[in-house]
């Protein structure tokens, strides 16, 4: 009896094992699953998992997402959507339970797209930014838990659409700031630069001579193109002293 | 008849008295008059308390008699006060001004001495006492206040009739020692022999003030009589005559003070009619000793015997002060002083306008003076068109004699004269002390007969006369003096600095310079001709150089002739022996009988003469009569030197270098010497393309050669020369004979001692004076204050064009810092302007793909907009309805992926001649249909984000976006076991958006697949039904395999996948 079942539990082994051999259906993913469900499962259950962003690998996709953060507790929302399908005519058939994490977020998103007709959803995270201006990277991913195993993968960097520098100056009459803003769905953006003691702004300047300047406060509100690079010259009380004593935000 | 109030005689009389009355019972008052007066006095005023607020009212004629009569008693209303209710009829009068009664009622004065005066304030409402008659030509203080105190006052009050008196009589008051103001006077005063009488005043106290106050009527008077005062030691301002004052007969007859004394002032007064007088007799003061300021004698005719002036006729005591008068009319005495400002005058007459005529008969006729007296008086700052005429004596176009300084003068007109001294400034500039500084003349100086001396500048000077331009022509008589700037110069005078070029012609002793001169003259310029006929002596500088003269440091141009035995010389007509005569250099022709030479007429003494020069021309003289003189280069040749080799000889005084000559650019290079030194001396200067923002970072610059709305930079090294005033300073660009115009949104950067300043142009304009430029960070202008003499300071100017349309003219500018009065000296920078780069961008449309051409007009020249940039393109694009649109990311561009959604997306131009957009890539294409694309170019320094750069040209072009579509291919194999004897194995296909099918037969080694060899890519039949039939391989093997099913639309691009595995057995 016991050889029996022995032998029975071998022939069940060889039969995987050769039906894991002959299988190509569908992606390495997902292979286990329909082995382990049943071969045939490639046939009648159609699985598609997609994504508008995110990819299947290995070549990850990477986007660039341009935002104005105030602080660093700020979070930055990460919107993807999930499908079901391929196409039309390449419509998963069967439900699929997915989860989405995103690196540097604890915790994530579950959810389900149901089979047979084409669905899709949208699903938003909030990522948590790093120091201001500085830029980071988010590693999103979407993975299909069941009826088969999928991940989809895309890279999204975080890059401040303010930005700005001041040049090493010791020594010059000048300083130079450079003031960086990248593409935006908003083609101008408000800015505010304040500058402590020890300098003053080129009042020659375009940008300047268009801005809402307070002497007094030693403030100027600036609205600036998008996708841009400007330099403000400011003109130092005493060369031999670096200055560096300059903010530039973004107005509301 | 009518009365002056327009009262009704005859029946409607009682109509119009009944009316009064009810008017006066209603106390209604404004517009009204009282009843005739009847001579009588009435037992009180009208009205009132005497308080400010509730003052006496005063409605008739017998109340003001009471009044009158109460100050007569002894009554000062001291701190009380009085108001008219409406016009006083005492008299009534014809519309000529002549009473309408032969016989008018004489009012009793308010006041009658010091003793019973009026100190009250006395407010006239802005009514009128009409048909005032005073009549008391034996009785001192009279008018309708007789004596008003110190602390009275009497306002805005109204006088018409006549007044008569003894000493001190005026219309308003005969004596007044308080406040008079806002008074009017159309009262005819008259006096016989007495003094003291003005239109408003006879005789206004130190503690006066008469103020806004106008005269129309004549003030007759003896001594002392004034448009508004007779005699004043307080304050009148702000009032007008246009009545006559007149007296031939007697002395200090004014516009508007007989005799304003010590300590008085005279303000924005305005004489419009006429003053007639015997001594001290002006258009605003027949004598001052006070300050006059701000005045106006306008179209007036002043005349008189002595000391007879425009503002005033003459001073006494104290420095008189004139400032800012303005005079225009005639000026006429029959005797001595006669001027547009003064007659005879001790003080300082400054920035005063004259527009006049001045007939003077003997002594001293000036423009603006005829005798400024004494080495501390001045004449500055003014400016004269004058016509100046004498029998006799000395004439000038600022002063006939002057003692003082003469500065800052501009003279135009005619000086003319019959004989002694005849000058464009002055005709004798009086005595070692005095001065002429920096006057110019462009009139014409003229002696009509006799003899003397006439000059450009002075007839005859003992001083000096420095920084003085002549332009008009100077001409004498039979046996005048004549020089372009000084007839004679006596021993110890001085002449330098000074240029003539009006023609010199006499018959006299005739140079261009000066006629005769025993004194200095030096670094001179004469460009006239010089003409000396008859048997006079003639010289490009000077006619005849006496043993006390040294003659150097001067250059004539004009051609100097002559037809007499006494000496032609280019420089010297004839020099004595005694004189000296070095670095010169004569450049024009010179033509004579005999005694010629080309630097002296006649023979020099070698010891006496070096370093003079003279252009050899065909046929020119030798250096003297006697020829060349060699040693020491006394008088030779410029031969084969070149003019730099004569600048620099010029520059060699036996061995000494001086800084007197320079090169005329305009001029063939030739040497002159610098007559006008600048102010500002620049010692060093730069030049860059670009901005630099300190010199210190930038190196030498020796060139720039820029766009017309690039940006350059320059510095500057200054040493003044002398005080300079360095606000008044001017920053500009010159292309020679014109400044460049700077267009709108120029901005200039200055740095001046280490502060940085700005200036943006919204206008344009051709010079910017260094006071209109904003200190960075502030409003504050630049204060710059005064640069002593020698001080040396550093500047450096950024100017950016780039905010500009490129108006700024095609050329090469002198960018020059000059003083105020627009001098500099020293090398300054240079730039060339070459145009405008200009660029043509055309958009050409396209379905999902558009082309950008972009064409460039350059010229050579650093363009600060493109300079280290690259040309990029923002593309954009909106929907039909206008609306904007963003590009989807996912877009392909040119293969570049747009990894946002962004509103623009920018192209290199190299990659512009064929821009593919794609946007089969993106999760959300655009719908397809037509949308409107801009393309802007931009020169920037990066790809991807250059909006912050120059944008410079705009095309648009319509982009067609083909309709999104979806791919996607199915495939299955109804029967996956195929038999390995089989031929073929059937599948099942379907496809979305493109139907051209490929396979690709793969087979399975373990866990990964191999394509089969001459199986792959090979194109798929799909027959009805969607049924296609894949052949395989004869002898395919036992196996695993899996058919790769490839979409490809159109283009050959591929869509979509499908595999499906079979067994084969």
């Amino acid at each position: 009896m016991k050889k029996k079942k022995r032998k029975k539990s071998l022939a069940f082994t060889i039969i995987i094992i050769g039906l894991v051999l002959l299988s190509g259906a569908g992606a390495a993913g997902y292979i286990y699953s329909v082995l382990l469900n049943h071969y045939k499962a490639t046939a009648e259950n159609r699985f598609y998992f997609t994504s508008d962003l995110l990819r299947e690998g290995p070549d990850v996709p990477v986007y660039d997402i341009y935002y104005d953060w105030a602080s660093s507790d700020d979070t930055v929302p990460i919107t993807i959507e999930l499908r079901n399908s391929e196409s039309a005519l390449n419509v998963s058939s069967v439900a699929i339970s997915y989860t989405v994490k995103a690196s540097g977020l604890s915790g994530g998103h579950a959810g389900i797209l149901p089979g047979n007709t084409a669905s899709r959803e949208a699903v938003t995270l909030n990522v948590p930014c790093a120091a201001i201006g500085q830029p980071f990277e988010v590693t999103v991913t979407a993975t299909a838990d069941s009826p088969y195993r999928k991940t989809l993968t895309g890279k999204f960097v975080v890059r401040p659409l303010l930005s700005y520098a001041m040049d090493d100056n010791q020594g010059s009459p000048v300083a130079r700031l450079t003031i960086t803003l990248t593409g935006s769905p908003e083609p101008e953006k408000d800015v505010l630069i304040s500058w402590g003691e020890g300098a003053e702004p080129d009042m020659t300047n375009p940008a300047v001579m268009s801005a809402s300047v307070d002497l007094e406060q030693n403030t100027m509100r600036i609205r600036l193109n998008t996708a841009s690079v400007y330099e403000l010259v400011f003109f130092k009380d005493d060369p031999s002293v670096s200055y560096s004593d300059v903010t530039v935000l973004g107005a509301d | 008849m009518r009365n002056k109030s327009g009262k009704i005689k005859g029946p409607g009389r009682l109509v119009a008295l009944a009316l009064i009355g009810l008017i006066l019972a209603g106390n209604i008052s404004a517009a009204a008059a009282s009843p005739l007066w009847t001579g009588g006095t009435a037992a009180g005023f009208a009205g009132g308390t005497g308080s400010e607020s509730d003052p006496y009212l005063i409605s008739t004629g017998e109340q003001l008699a009471y009044f009158s009569q109460s100050v007569a008693s002894g009554n000062t209303y001291a701190g009380q006060y009085i108001r008219l209710t409406q016009d006083i009829l005492l008299n009534n009068m014809n519309s000529d001004g002549t009473f309408a009664s032969g016989s008018p009622r004489a009012f009793p004065r308010i006041g009658t001495g010091a003793s019973r005066s009026f100190l009250g304030c006395f407010d006239g409402g802005g009514f009128e006492v009409i048909g005032l008659y005073i009549n008391q030509s034996g009785t001192a203080y009279q008018g309708l206040f007789g004596y008003a105190g110190t602390g009275s006052v009497i306002r805005d009050l109204r006088v018409c009739g006549s007044v008569a008196g003894a000493n001190y009589t005026g219309a308003v008051a005969g004596f007044s020692d308080g406040l008079i103001e806002n008074c009017v006077s159309t009262c005819r005063v008259t006096a016989n022999w007495q003094d003291y009488h003005g239109g408003i005043a006879g005789y206004a106290g130190a503690n006066s003030v008469i103020n806004n106050c106008r005269v129309t009527a004549s003030v007759e008077g003896d001594t002392y009589t004034g448009g508004i005062a007779g005699y004043t030691e307080g304050r009148v301002a702000a009032c007008t005559v246009s009545g006559a004052v007149s007296n031939g007969w007697s002395d200090y007859h004014g516009g508007i003070a007989g005799f304003a004394a010590a300590g008085s002032r005279i303000s924005g007064c305005t004489a419009e009619g006429s003053v007639t007088g015997a001594n001290s007799v002006g258009g605003i003061a027949g004598c001052a000793a006070g300050a006059i300021d701000d005045c106006t004698a306008a179209a007036i005719t002043v005349s008189g015997q002595t000391k007879v002036g425009g503002v005033l006729g003459g001073t006494e005591g104290s420095v008189v002060v004139v400032t800012n008068c303005r005079v225009s009319g005639t000026v006429s005495a029959n005797g001595d002083y006669v001027g547009g400002v003064a007659g005879r005058f001790a003080g300082i007459i400054e920035n005063c306008n004259i527009t006049v005529t001045v007939n003077g008969s003997c002594g001293y006729s000036g423009g603006i003076a005829g005798f400024l007296e004494g080495v501390e008086s001045k004449i500055t700052g003014c400016t004269a068109a004058v016509t100046v005429r004498n029998n006799s004596g000395s004439s000038g176009g600022a002063a006939g004699v002057s003692q003082g300084e003469i500065s800052g003068c501009i003279i135009s007109g005619t000086v003319s004269g019959k004989s002694n001294n005849i000058g464009g400034v002055v005709g004798y500039s009086a005595g070692a002390d005095s001065k002429v500084i920096l006057c110019t003349v462009s009139c014409t100086i003229i002696a009509e007969a006799g003899y003397g001396y006439v000059g450009g500048i002075a007839g005859h000077t003992d001083g000096v006369i420095t920084q003085c331009t002549v332009t008009g022509p100077v001409t004498g008589a039979d046996q005048h003096y004549v020089g372009g700037i000084a007839g004679n110069a006596t021993a110890g005078s001085e002449i330098s600095k000074c240029a003539s070029s009006g023609t010199i012609t006499g018959n006299g002793i005739v140079g261009g310079i000066a006629g005769a001169s025993d004194g200095t003259v030096t670094i001179c310029i004469n460009t006239g001709d010089v003409s000396g006929q008859k048997d006079g002596r003639a010289g490009g500088i000077v006619g005849k150089a006496g043993a006390g003269a040294d003659i150097s440091h001067s250059y004539n141009s004009g051609a100097v002739t002559g037809g007499g035995p006494g000496g032609i010389g280019g420089i010297v007509g004839y020099i004595d022996s005694a004189a000296v005569i070095h670095n010169n250099l004569n450049k024009g022709t010179v033509d004579g009988n005999q005694y010629v030479g080309s630097i002296t007429g006649n023979t020099v003494n070698t010891e006496n003469a070096w370093n003079n020069y003279y252009w050899d021309y065909p046929g020119a003289p030798a250096g003297t009569n006697t020829g060349d003189v060699q040693e020491e280069d006394g008088a030779v040749p410029v031969g084969d030197l070149t003019w730099d080799e004569i600048w620099d000889l010029l520059n060699n005084d036996r061995g000494e270098i001086v800084d007197i000559w320079e090169p005329d650019v305009d001029d063939d290079g030739v040497p002159k010497p610098t007559i006008m030194p600048a102010r500002v001396k620049v010692t060093q200067a730069a030049v860059w393309e670009g901005k630099r923002y300190a010199p210190s970072e930038s190196g030498s610059g020796t060139e720039a050669v820029i766009t017309a709305d690039s940006a350059f930079t320059v510095s500057y090294t200054v040493k003044y020369a002398e005080e300079c005033e360095l606000t008044a300073q001017v920053f500009r660009l010159t292309g020679g004979e014109q400044d460049a115009v700077l267009p709108a949104g120029t901005s200039v950067i200055m740095l001046a001692d280490g502060q940085y300043y700005y200036i943006n142009l919204a206008a344009p304009a051709t010079e910017i004076p260094l006071g209109s430029f904003i200190r960075m960070g502030s409003s504050d202008t630049y204060a710059g204050g005064t640069a002593a003499a020698d001080t040396v300071k550093d500047y450096l100017f950024i100017v950016d064009l780039t905010k500009t349309a490129g108006e700024l003219a095609v050329g090469t500018y002198q960018v020059l810092l000059t003083d105020g009065e627009g001098k500099s000296s020293g090398t300054m920078p240079e730039v060339t302007v070459t145009g405008l780069n200009t660029y043509a961008l055309v958009a050409l449309s396209g379905t999902n793909t558009f082309s950008v051409s972009f064409n460039k007009n350059t010229v050579s020249g650093y363009d600060a907009k493109t300079a280290d940039s690259a040309f990029v393109f923002e593309v954009s694009i909106k929907a039909a309805d206008g609306g904007s649109v963003l590009w989807p990311m996912g877009t392909r561009i040119n293969n570049q992926v747009l990894t946002a959604d962004l509103p623009f997306v920018f192209v290199r131009e190299e990659d512009a001649g064929s821009i593919r957009i794609d946007m089969s890539g993106c999760p959300n294409p655009l719908a397809g249909g037509s949308y409107t694309l801009y393309v802007k170019a931009y020169a920037g320094t990066t790809d991807t984000s250059p909006r912050g750069g120059y944008p410079l040209s705009l095309g648009t072009a319509v982009l067609t976006v083909t309709e999104p579509v979806e791919y996607g291919i199915r495939a299955e194999a109804p029967n996956r076991f195929i038999d390995a004897a089989a031929a073929s194995v059937e599948f099942r296909i379907q496809t979305l958006g493109a139907s051209n099918v490929k396979s690709t037969l793969q087979r399975k080694y373990g866990f990964t697949y191999q394509d089969v060899a001459g199986e792959i890519d090979k194109p798929v039949y799909i027959g009805s039904g969607g049924i296609a039939t894949l052949s395989l391989p004869s002898g395919t093997p036992k196996g695993t395999y899996r058919v790769v099913f490839s979409l490809y639309d159109d283009s050959g691009n591929l869509r979509a996948t499908a595999q499906q595995n079979i067994i084969v057995k």
